[in-house]
């Protein structure tokens, strides 16, 4: 019902574009607080399902994500939200000190968005699920339409209460359970987010975005290990986290419209947290449209972070800290990825109880290099302390359907 | 003094700004309600990518999506 209402008003503002400017304000006069861009409005009533696939590193991620989201009534939008990954992993980290393993991670969410006048509200409940991984996280929101709509204020919060295990494996590499020595160790997530919107002129928007979060518990990997050097030999030893890491993120977002109908695109992020890691992330994009049926995007994305306080490629000899780690995420490197992703509109009529249909493709070639972690592949047990250089590149591609009510 | 003045100025500006004109008028948004437009046209291609970046990736928050809301469709 919104649903109709939002794209009946969305047909009346394009049909009226190119009309006038006096007629239009006297159309607008008229009709007033009919006009559909003076109020917050709930997310669109859609459906898609997805099949996601990540394959870099000797690893492979792959699996479907189902979402689907219903209005009922003029106030009320609900959503829910399947995801599974299914992972094969011999990375790095795998080959170095461990075994190639298989596992899956299930994911459920489920909300709803509530509307009331120029003010949204959302709350929302997430569960994922591994082995020896459990997580729930609950979400609430607001935000505000305020000026003519000109501005929109979000403000958010998420609470997540995760339990980190450890999984035993017979001697077949074969899972047994839960490792009982290690037992069960808790992390406890607060996010905090903040964000602004604005339309600057009828062709730019920006959007503002700054969100802190706060890690307590235990915030490392109890699989990983860090590498010493003991008695001239590189051997594996302990990592140690801090149990606390609080990060702040700012984001600024730009969309641009050009006159020939496509949208240029930019993309500024600055982190810093706790653990002294910066990084920086830079995005452009463009969306261009060909006919009535064809979008197609193209971005390019640059990654730079720099490391954390306690990140050690290799511990020298009698080095070891209160804290290390050897996470190559907590390492200095860059990551560039560039991509295309190409959309049809189907049922452009609408079929059945369908508004309208599209089908979707999205491949992103990502390159990760790292400028102080190495490759120890087989020199683990050996005096070799000069690890290789570590780069890889990975393929992320994405399948969707998606259906509009 | 200046504090208090400074708190005036600031409440004067806060107030006013209730009164704002919308500089964009509603009619003349069409082109920022092209879907080309949205900050995250489809919401699970979106989180899939927020969900690769966080898997390898030190950074965390601020995602495109997050604080979305655009108030122009």
């Amino acid at each position: 019902m919104v649903q109709n209402q939002v794209q009946a008003a969305d047909v009346a503002v394009i049909n009226i574009r190119h009309w006038p400017a006096w007629a239009v304000a006297i159309l607008y006069a008229v009709f007033g607080m009919s006009l559909p861009l003076m109020a917050a409005i709930l997310p669109e009533d859609r459906a898609d399902i997805l099949y996601h696939r990540y394959e870099g590193d000797q690893v492979t991620v792959d699996g479907p994500s189902i979402l689907g989201r219903k209005a009922f009534g003029k106030h009320t939008s609900l959503y829910a939200n399947y995801y599974t990954d299914a992972v094969s992993s011999a990375s790095i980290d795998v080959r170095t000190y461990a075994s190639p393993y298989t596992e899956d991670r299930v994911e459920y969410s489920f909300g709803a968005d509530l509307l009331f006048g120029n003010t949204t509200m959302a709350a929302g409940y997430t569960n994922s699920e591994e082995n020896d991984y459990s997580s729930d996280t609950y979400h609430f929101g607001i935000g505000h339409s305020m000026f003519g709509d000109l501005t929109t204020v979000n403000l958010g919060f998420s609470y997540g209460d995760d339990e980190v295990r450890k999984n035993a494996y017979d001697q077949n590499g074969d899972f047994i359970g839960n490792d009982p020595v290690f037992g069960a160790e808790a992390l406890n997530r607060r996010n905090y987010r903040l964000g602004l919107t604005q339309i600057l002129t009828k062709s730019l928007i920006v959007n503002l975005a700054y969100e802190a979060v706060s890690d307590e518990g235990y915030t490392q990997n109890p699989y990983r290990a860090a590498l010493v050097v003991e008695n001239g030999v590189v051997t594996p030893t302990n990592e140690s986290y801090p149990s606390t890491r609080t990060s702040n993120a700012f984001a600024l977002r730009a969309n641009y419209f050009l006159p020939y109908r496509a949208a240029l695109k930019f993309e500024y992020k600055y982190y810093d947290d706790s653990w002294d890691i910066k990084a920086n992330t830079f995005k452009i994009g463009y969306a261009q449209p060909f006919g009535e049926r064809w979008i197609v995007d193209f971005h390019y994305r640059l990654y730079q972070q720099g490391q954390a306080s306690f990140y050690y490629d290799l511990i020298p000899e009698g080095g070891e800290q209160t804290y290390q780690g050897r996470d190559k995420e907590l390492s200095e490197f860059t990551s560039q990825g560039i991509g295309v992703g190409v959309s049809y509109e189907l049922l452009k009529n609408g079929w059945w109880k369908l508004d309208k249909g599209s089908v979707s493709f999205a491949y992103e070639r990502k390159d990760f290099d790292y400028d102080n972690f190495s490759d120890y592949e087989g020199l683990v047990g050996t005096n070799d302390i000069q690890g290789r250089p570590f780069a890889f590149s990975a393929d992320v591609v994405e399948v969707f359907f998606s259906v509009w009510y | 003094m200046l504090r208090i003045q400074s708190l005036i100025l600031v409440a004067v500006i806060a107030l006013s700004g209730c009164g704002i004109q919308p500089w964009v008028k509603p009619y003349e948004r069409a082109s920022l309600a092209d879907p080309i437009m949205s900050f995250a046209r489809d919401p699970v291609a979106e989180s899939y990518k927020n969900h690769v970046h966080q898997a390898r990736e030190g950074a965390r928050g601020a995602e495109s999506g997050a604080g979305g809301g655009c108030g122009c469709n």
